[in-house]
């Protein structure tokens, strides 16, 4: 039937991208996008321009490729020397302006929160970035991000305005009808309904919320989309706040994979600023949540957190092992799952700095951030480039360190990264201070210049490292002395030590406890003294024998 | 202008002699422009131009009893007899805030800018960012009440740029305002918006030096006069009146002093505290500021949005009121739900709905009340998409910032920021977030239902009518029978936003609360009843946690702020208490050239001047005092304050003070009238500059003891002013009090007694006066 071609179409290509062939998929838009034109159906049109944006932004390309035939011409006139990011651009902004024109409430919203995605992760205005006067502002602009997000939300409002919505979906007489069934002692529609409040609150605040399921999804991504910024930008009460506004009025009405993904937020939220043992907890709840869902990240979380929990306990095999796991999860395709490759190999060459193979470590380093600007990941170019400032610094080569950790900071800079600017800041200390005792106070300045952030919104491990390096600057600093300001190192490193035990991070703690020791021998108190060597003797043996302890789940 | 020649022989140059309609009560000229700021009798406050145009005239409605500048010039804080302080546009007179720190009248204000610059470069940027503007758009105002008459309301109209400059602090210096009341109560406001501390220095323990070592006193029945904070904020003068008593030995002992020491006083206190933490301060006081004004933004909607929904819901229900009288009229004992669903059901039409359909409400009726209700729910929606979640949305991050700071013990546990206290606010935040959320679901639907049932009516009446009615917008029956069963005789969302609901808790379903306990074992929030609460109690809940928070730098910042040392310097009669204001007097603080040799400490040294009651010594009559140097030395404890000095002037013969002011350079300003022989008071005055740097000062108040006036060892060395001596510049009207004086732009205003003012530059310099010329 005439109209149905190109619905079908879109259809196909979305399949085809779900199923993981991008390329076949861009194709198929684009046909999809020829069609529409033909039979003038502009609804159809900006719905698969939605799509083509959402694909291209997801997949990354490394180069441009020809598949944009010659069908479209607005998007395809530009294309040719146009970058992905920017295709993605106008993309978005083409079905924007259609689904706005057209009054297509859920499309523009979900446009609205693609376009903050988009610009969350881009610098600012793509299309103008040509010309000499265009390079003055580098930088993402979390303000439209912000901005978008809320314009996203506006849906809310509206969404009765689109007819279609009109429909409601089952889920909602069901609920009201079970509710009908419940005897509460009052006949249906009794005319003393009002003589308790609060027993119709509890049917209204449950089940007349008559939002259909699309919209109250979209307005719950919206909320994702917040707690993602937020780990970006770095406010880690932000992330949770909009992540737990996520799970406590959509947590089960919308999207199962965004349900996942919500709790896996938060279990990650739990690792890093309360510990491993209560995010495995936490961990094996969601897996009996989400057992059903395909294509599940909670094995992915899972292996991650692993990873990282064997690192910390000195474990390096197992490390390798969990990494390698990961590696395999990822799909063999280039240009899919790049997250999830990325991140592999990151682990990896943490892993191999951890072994103290330095040159291994810097080269897998080297490659992925190759891999990073072949398919623009900028983000994760930052902390490539700070990953690398770190094997320096591991190496002791601290000067070939420093430009790596400046190169990064400059880049936290121009994305808005500032949780990773502060690490990256603290890394620069550290290199610093690899430098000469003399620097001690330069590297201390730095230090407080990022404490804030690092104290207010970095993890448990960041935190426990500035603690302990602040520490370190104090007694390296030869004006220091020990016996009149022995409150202020201490204070440190106990708040560094405590926070590592929730870690299980042996290597640092063992850090923490030796700096404790050697400033209660100089003030002469020996019971303290020896109560920190005790710990320490306790974390070194852990870190030595990492097999004695049974890893919490394997 | 005045001709060349007369500069010399006369030093100051008179700019304009100028009659004005009203009689003068303080007067105060802004620090950066030469603007000056007058209070009437009747409490009028005027801005005057140097060309005496005048920008504006408001009238506060209560009396204003002090005045300062915002150190940048841009502020007027005017405080007021009820203890209200108020921050005015210096372009515009409105009002910026206002807060009522005291409850008493607010008697002086002195407003002072941290005047040395950072000293700790690195960093400076970063530590001190506040992050907010860089992620959010500009902070959401608060809605305008619908149907408020716009006079009232136009003050938010324009307001709004300079409103935001002043929470914007983050790249202004860090100053506080200090203002002290008829009580004895000084309150300080970083920024002149965020109360950091108020002490009473009636119940401050004032160290005296005594015989047997130090003893502790107290002021009673203490009145402030004037106050003033060094330009370094480490230390702030006190001059009051009370009555000093030893407190460790019994008053009856002490009968004598008692009596004795009734007068005016001088007090040092400590304020180090906001020197040494002033960038902690800075940081607190912008993002607790900030918070506050949200909160009102946050009350203020939810106010505007639960009057907007009465206002429609009455509509509504005035109605369909007549559905329920027609129904028993007509004998019937259905309630209209039910009469309205058989309708649904197509059973049976009862002749009380049709003729209430038909007749009573018609098509006319539903569209009318169709608009008014969903109409009000969409303004609702926008009320809550543009104000409410963005104000609620920047208060969680500047909690999350605040609690960030609150985590870095080492500098911020020392100035009260509590982290728990904070944890539990944010946690407060976040609920309030959900809550937002909630609230507005709960609204879409209910406008949602409140239209689907209005387009079924206008159907049904199409039907009953028997028009045609396939033009009309279809409806859900689900969701009419939903509507009817649930919302038509409820108002979720009246009870959602009212405060005055009293404790009406909603009921979850268990689903509902199952989940959200076991969110705690994902870290969620740990207080799992939240969802029981309506909004408006949920945003209480938060403000009162927030202010809780607050409350411990407050009380920290309070305690630290000490008496150093109290100078006793002249008995007053309890009569002339209540006339205080006769007394002149004025505060300054200079720059100390000799004090390099402690680069930490302040390099200001504090000169006070007063003219002394000729009541207060039989043998000291017509005098000024002078002391100087409340300079503590924190590196030698037993060496304090012996840099402690004072002088008297006696003023000339023939003349008696009116006014007198510290100007720049340690000079002093007198005015003084001649003892007029005419009664008719067409005397002269003449204004009188004194330096008072070659002053030969006396050392004073090493061992001074309790129960001894400091000024009365001097009056054997009292300096004779002479009028040839000094610079003195004739007035040729009899004046009054207030003189108004400004060391930065180096002018005088003198108000003469038959309501004339008279302005002088004092600046003798060719360079400045041209720049004056320019500046107006």
């Amino acid at each position: 039937m005439n109209g149905r071609y190109e619905i079908a179409l879109l259809c196909l290509g979305m399949m085809h991208f779900r199923f993981g062939h991008p390329n076949l998929a861009l194709e198929v838009l684009t046909e999809a996008v020829r069609v529409s034109q033909q039979v003038s159906n502009d609804t159809c049109l900006a719905y698969t321009l939605a799509a083509m944006s959402n694909l291209l932004s997801e997949m990354g390309i490394a180069s441009t490729t020809s598949v944009l035939g010659s069908s479209y011409s607005p998007v395809t006139s530009t294309a040719s020397s146009l970058s992905v990011q920017q295709r993605v651009y106008i993309l978005l902004k083409e079905s924007l302006r259609r689904a706005d024109s057209l009054k297509l409430r859920r499309l523009v919203a979900s446009n609205h929160l693609a376009m903050a995605k988009f610009e969350l992760m881009h610098v600012q205005r793509p299309l103008l970035s040509f010309g000499p006067k265009a390079s003055m502002r580098h930088k993402t602009c979390p303000v439209s991000v912000c901005k978008e997000i809320r314009l996203g939300a506006h849906l809310l409002s509206d969404f009765s305005a689109e007819s279609s919505t009109m429909t409601i979906d089952g889920t909602l007489s069901s609920v009201w009808l079970k509710d009908l069934q419940k005897p509460w002692g009052q006949p249906v529609l009794s005319q003393e309904s009002g003589s308790r409040k609060s027993s119709t609150f509890f049917q209204f605040c449950d089940h007349l919320v008559s939002i259909p399921g699309s919209v109250s999804q979209i307005i719950g991504a919206s909320y994702l989309l917040r707690a993602t910024s937020w780990e970006l930008y770095g406010s880690a009460p932000m992330a949770r706040m909009n992540t737990l506004v996520y799970a406590t009025l959509f947590g089960d009405s919308s999207s199962s994979s965004d349900a996942e993904l919500a709790y896996l937020k938060l279990i990650q939220h739990l690792a890093l600023y309360k510990g491993y043992k209560d995010a495995f907890a936490a961990l094996k709840i969601a897996e009996e949540k989400f057992l059903t869902v395909s294509k599940s990240k909670v094995l992915l979380l899972k292996l991650q957190l692993l990873h990282e929990h064997a690192l910390h306990r000195g474990n390096l095999k197992l490390a390798q092992r969990m990494c390698n796991e990961l590696g395999g999860l990822a799909s063999t395709t280039m240009g899919v799952d790049m997250e999830q490759k990325v991140e592999a190999s990151l682990r990896e060459a943490r892993t191999l700095l951890a072994a103290k193979q330095y040159s291994q470590a810097a080269k897998v380093a080297h490659s992925l951030f190759c891999t990073c600007h072949k398919f623009s990941l900028q983000i994760e170019k930052a902390s490539v480039l700070l990953l690398l400032a770190e094997i320096h610094k591991k190496s002791g080569n601290a000067v070939l360190g420093l430009p790596y950790a400046l190169a990064s900071i400059s880049f936290c800079q121009s994305f808005n990264l500032d949780l990773l600017k502060a690490s990256a800041t603290l890394t620069l200390a550290e290199l610093w201070l690899g430098l000469g005792s003399n620097h001690a106070k330069r590297a201390l300045d730095l230090l407080h210049g990022a404490f804030p952030m690092i104290l207010g919104h970095g993890g448990l491990e960041l935190r426990a490292r500035a603690y302990i390096f602040e520490a370190n600057c104090y007694l390296s600093n030869p004006s220091f002395s020990v016996s009149t300001d022995s409150d202020t190192v201490l204070d440190s490193l106990r708040q560094a030590s405590d926070e590592l035990q929730a870690l299980e991070y042996h290597e640092l703690a063992a850090e923490a406890l030796y700096l404790m020791a050697m400033v209660y021998d100089k003030l002469g108190q020996i019971e303290e003294r020896e109560e920190a060597a005790t710990m320490f003797k306790k974390h070194i043996t852990a870190l030595e024998n990492p097999q004695n302890e049974e890893p919490n789940m394997a | 202008m005045e001709s060349e020649e007369g500069e010399s022989s006369i030093p100051f140059q008179l700019q304009f002699d100028k009659p004005i309609p009203f009689q003068i009560k303080i007067a105060e000229w802004n620090p950066e422009k030469d603007l000056l700021a007058m209070v009437t009798e009747d409490s009028k406050i005027l801005l005057h131009r140097f060309n005496w145009q005048r920008l504006w005239t408001i009238s506060p409605g209560r009396p204003v009893t002090s005045l300062c500048w915002r150190p940048d010039g841009k502020a007027i804080a005017v405080g007021l007899e009820d203890g209200t302080i108020a921050l005015h546009d210096v372009e515009n007179g409105k009002l910026l805030r206002s807060l009522k720190p005291h409850d008493v009248a607010v008697v002086c204000l002195n407003w002072e800018e941290d005047g040395q610059s950072n000293t700790d470069e690195i960093g400076k940027v970063s530590v001190y960012e506040d992050r907010t503007s860089r992620f959010f758009p500009p902070a959401p105002r608060a809605p305008k009440m619908p149907g408020v008459v716009a006079g009232d309301s136009s003050f938010m109209d324009d307001g709004e740029d300079s409103l935001a400059e002043l929470s914007n602090a983050s790249f202004r210096k860090f100053n506080v305002l200090c203002s002290g009341d008829r009580d004895g109560s000084i309150c300080f406001n970083i920024f002149g918006i965020f109360q950091i501390g108020k002490i009473n220095i009636q119940e401050l323990s004032v160290p005296v030096a005594s015989l047997d070592g130090h003893a502790s006193c107290k002021l009673f029945n203490a009145t402030i006069y004037k106050v003033a904070l060094s330009k370094d904020l480490c230390r702030l003068v006190v001059m009051c009146t009370g009555e000093l008593r030893d407190c460790s030995i019994e008053p009856k002992e002490e009968k004598l002093s008692v009596e004795d020491l009734h007068g005016l006083h001088c007090l040092a206190m400590d304020t180090s505290i906001f020197w040494k933490r002033k960038n902690e301060l800075h940081q607190v006081a912008q993002q607790a500021s900030n918070i506050e004004d949200l909160t009102e933004v946050i009350r203020e909607s939810l106010s505007v949005m639960s009057k907007q929904w009465a206002d429609a819901m009455k509509t509504f229900h005035d109605k369909f009121h007549s559905l329920s009288t027609l129904i028993t009229d007509n004998g019937l004992e259905s309630s209209p739900q039910e009469e309205f669903l058989s309708l649904l059901g197509g059973a049976r039409i009862s002749p009380a709905l049709n003729q209430f359909l038909v007749n009573s409400l018609g098509e006319v009726g539903v569209k009318r009340v169709l608009k008014s209700v969903c109409g009000t729910g969409k303004e609702l929606q926008l009320v809550v998409l543009d104000h409410l979640q963005p104000a609620a949305e920047i208060i969680g991050f500047r909690m999350g910032e605040l609690k960030g700071l609150s985590r870095w013990r080492a500098r911020y546990q020392g100035i009260g920021l509590d982290e728990k206290l904070l944890d539990e606010a944010t946690e407060n935040a976040g609920l309030v977030l959900v809550q937002v959320q909630r609230f507005m679901m709960v609204l879409s639907s209910v406008v949602q239902q409140f239209s689907n049932f209005f387009n079924w009516l206008l159907k049904s009446i199409k039907y009953l009518m028997q028009e045609p009615n396939d033009q009309l917008i279809s409806y859900n029956s689900e969701l009419l029978v939903v509507f009817l069963k649930f919302l038509y005789d409820q108002d979720p969302v009246k009870d959602l936003v009212d405060f005055s609901e009293a404790d009406d808790d909603i009921e979850i379903d268990l689903k509902t609360s199952e989940r959200v306990k076991q969110l705690i074992q994902f870290g969620g929030f740990s207080d799992t009843d939240f969802l029981r609460r309506t909004l408006a109690k949920e945003f209480q809940h938060m403000e009162s946690s927030f202010k809780g928070a607050l409350q411990m730098p407050f009380t920290t910042i309070s305690k630290k702020i000490t008496c150093m040392k109290l100078l006793p310097l002249c008995p007053l009669q309890l009569s002339t208490t209540q006339t205080r204001t006769t007394i002149p007097m004025s505060l300054s603080f200079y720059k100390d050239e000799l004090c390099a040799d402690t680069p930490s400490e302040s390099g200001y040294t504090d000169y006070i001047s007063f003219q002394v009651p000729d009541e207060s010594f039989p043998d000291i009559q017509n005098c000024i005092g002078i002391a100087k140097g409340f300079k503590q030395n924190t590196n030698n404890q037993t060496n304090d304050y012996t840099s402690l000095e004072a002088v008297l002037l006696s003023v000339p013969n023939g003349y008696h003070c009116v006014d007198l002011s510290l100007y720049k350079d340690k000079e002093l300003v007198l005015l003084m009238n001649e003892t007029s022989t005419n009664p008719e008071g067409s005397g002269e005055a003449c204004m009188m500059v004194v330096q008072t740097g070659d002053l030969p000062f006396i050392s004073i108040s090493r061992d001074s003891c309790l129960n001894q006036w400091e000024l009365e060892d001097l009056k054997s060395s009292i300096v004779c002013l002479e009028m040839e001596n000094e610079k003195v510049r004739k007035v040729p009207h009899s004046t009054i009090a207030p003189l108004a004086v400004s060391a930065s732009r180096g002018v005088a205003c003198v108000f003469a007694e038959r309501r004339r003012a008279l302005v002088y530059i004092l600046e003798e310099d060719e360079d400045d006066e041209e720049e004056v010329a320019e500046d107006k």
